[in-house]
């Protein structure tokens, strides 16, 4: 399976750059309305056809990209950043501070987390920072109990002790020798987790509560056209169909690292 | 139980409290003069402070009474009573549906593929990280495209009898049929590790009898405790679901209340959704200790 892992590794990056280069790459304006072109099915000059303003739904989509998976990758490396640093405290010090940080997590999860999500969205002014932080914020758990567990296991080992007999504080024993033990495993749970983050995003954006129109979300774009779903089927279909894709091949990374790193 | 109803109910009223936005103004219009304003907020109690209305909240809350929508002046209670079983009824045909074929894929995916991964283990690799991959809110709205506007099978929407509930179900039932799918599958190589499966190899077991009465009895255990946490997981998915195909349950209550801003409304799902993740935990447990004696020797 590893090989597809790679390829779905190409893919993300494909999408990505061809994203990021779009403005030279002489695609179609994606903001650009165009009365002459409504609702046109997918043909030679519109792969993808045109929405109800006539902008070309597959410059949209290119463009889209960015912010889906960029929004993704930020928002995983936000969340592994905050769990890492709970984890590592509450599994070093364990005892009443690993109680208070522990139930904080427990707290968090009893939330179903989507809508606490919906609601940090809506608190914050909506934009592509605040996605970042609302996904951060339900996802940051998981982090949390997998580091925590680890340094449990790795905080009674020799060179730990070694470092505090030659008098390492507790602030360097947690930066300089616990922290880079876990940082493997960050990165693997970072790679499972970027599948359920990008859908979580596309419901944001499908809600309305991601980043805010005029810019082409896909899921913004699916919720935007639904409307359309029996006369022009394709504004739909090909959002979702990219949200899909990516999701796949995120989830298949995630799979392959799974299965290396032995973390279910 | 009551000390995570108290800190869940503080924690959601500020961050309700927090939300910008005035329900005051949002209930009279912009252009109301600020006599009707100042009015407004003291009957919703609004112009006291955070604390003596939190204080309030709870107090109501020993009552057994959750207050009264902002919008609509109906009894919060009341109408969360009658959209959970609308709710609860979706989320179990889902989870009837999902059950058996995520429990048969996850299980063909290994006992097949202990031996060398072939052709079926990986067409089901592919079907769970793809049933998994494709978001709730596009597969919902295909499906009404094909069923509910194409074919004209089934009504595209609405709340009602097994008719309306079939699409929302399946949509809600794709991502865990594949969740069900990998965690059945993980149990089961556990399982496939222990020693009373090898005694039942030396022993000459067909393989057949070996994965229905050694391997199959043994999983549905932790399987069944599985289906029971995951409650939460499909209420995730039936605030999407519900707002798609307009079924009238908590989901879609909660979001219309978080967009108006019906403070109450928030509360009370807030509340609900904790009361039942908590009771559901209690529950699993309970039925945990019941069916696998060796929980109760540990204790």
């Amino acid at each position: 399976m590893y090989k597809s892992g790679r390829i779905s590794l190409f893919i993300i990056c494909t999408f990505f750059i061809l994203s990021i280069f779009s403005p030279i790459l002489h695609l179609q304006d994606p903001y650009e309305i165009k009365l002459d072109s409504l609702n046109m099915s997918p043909d030679i000059n519109h792969f993808f056809g045109t929405d109800n303003k006539g902008r070309d739904i597959f410059s949209r989509v290119i463009y889209g990209a960015k912010f889906s998976i960029g929004i993704t990758i930020v928002s995983a490396v936000i969340s592994a950043i905050i769990g890492l640093s709970v984890g590592i405290i509450s599994g070093y010090f364990g005892g009443r501070i690993d109680n208070v940080l522990m139930s904080l997590v427990d707290f968090v999860l009893s939330f179903p987390s989507l809508l606490l999500a919906i609601a940090i969205s809506i608190v914050l002014p909506s934009g592509v920072y605040t996605v970042m932080i609302a996904l951060a914020a339900v996802n940051w758990t998981s982090f949390a109990r997998l580091i925590r567990g680890h340094v449990m296991t790795i905080r009674g080992m020799a060179f730990i002790d070694a470092a505090r007999a030659i008098g390492c504080g507790n602030l360097r024993i947690l930066i300089r020798h616990i922290a880079p033990q876990c940082v493997t495993l960050s990165l693997v749970m970072m790679g499972i987790k970027l599948g359920g983050l990008i859908l979580t995003e596309a419901a944001l954006s499908f809600l309305g509560l991601g980043v805010q129109p005029p810019t082409p979300t896909w899921g913004y774009m699916v919720s935007a056209n639904r409307a359309y779903i029996l006369t022009s089927p394709w504004m739909v279909i090909f959002p979702g169909a990219a949200i899909s894709i990516t999701a796949l091949c995120f989830n298949i990374i995630g799979e392959n690292l799974s299965k290396k790193y032995e973390i279910n | 139980m009551i000390p995570l109803i108290i800190g869940i109910t503080l924690a959601a009223f500020l961050l309700l409290k927090s939300l910008p936005g005035e329900p005051a103004l949002n209930l009279v219009g912009v252009r109301a003069s600020a006599e009707q304003i100042k009015q407004i907020r003291s009957e919703l109690g609004d112009d006291k402070s955070v604390l003596i209305q939190y204080l309030g909240y709870i107090k109501l809350l020993s009552h057994g009474d959750l207050g009264r929508s902002y919008y609509t002046g109906r009894v919060v209670l009341k109408d969360i009573l009658a959209k959970f079983p609308n709710t609860v009824m979706l989320t179990i045909t889902a989870m009837m549906i999902a059950a058996i074929p995520g429990i048969l894929l996850g299980f063909f995916s290994i006992s097949i593929a202990q031996k060398k991964e072939n052709l079926l283990s990986r067409l089901i690799d592919w079907i769970t990280l793809g049933s998994l991959s494709i978001p709730v809110f596009w597969s919902g709205i295909i499906l009404m495209m094909i069923f509910g506007l194409t074919l004209k099978i089934l009504p595209p929407s609405g709340t009602g009898g097994i008719r309306y509930i079939i699409l929302p179900a399946i949509t809600l039932a794709i991502p865990a049929m594949s969740s069900l799918a990998r965690i059945t599958r993980t149990i089961v190589s556990d399982i496939l590790k222990k020693p009373f499966i090898i005694t039942a190899k030396a022993k000459g077991l067909k393989e057949s009898r070996i994965a229905v009465t050694h391997v199959l009895r043994n999983a549905m255990i932790p399987i069944v405790t599985v289906i029971g946490l995951d409650f939460g997981s499909y209420l995730n998915g039936s605030v999407i679901t519900e707002t798609i195909f307009g079924w009238d349950g908590i989901g879609r209550f909660t979001m219309e209340a978080i967009i108006m801003r019906d403070y109450p409304v928030i509360m009370g799902c807030v509340m609900l959704g904790a009361v039942v993740n908590s009771t559901v935990n209690l529950i699993t447990d309970i039925v945990y200790n019941l069916l696998d004696p060796r929980v109760r020797q540990d204790v």
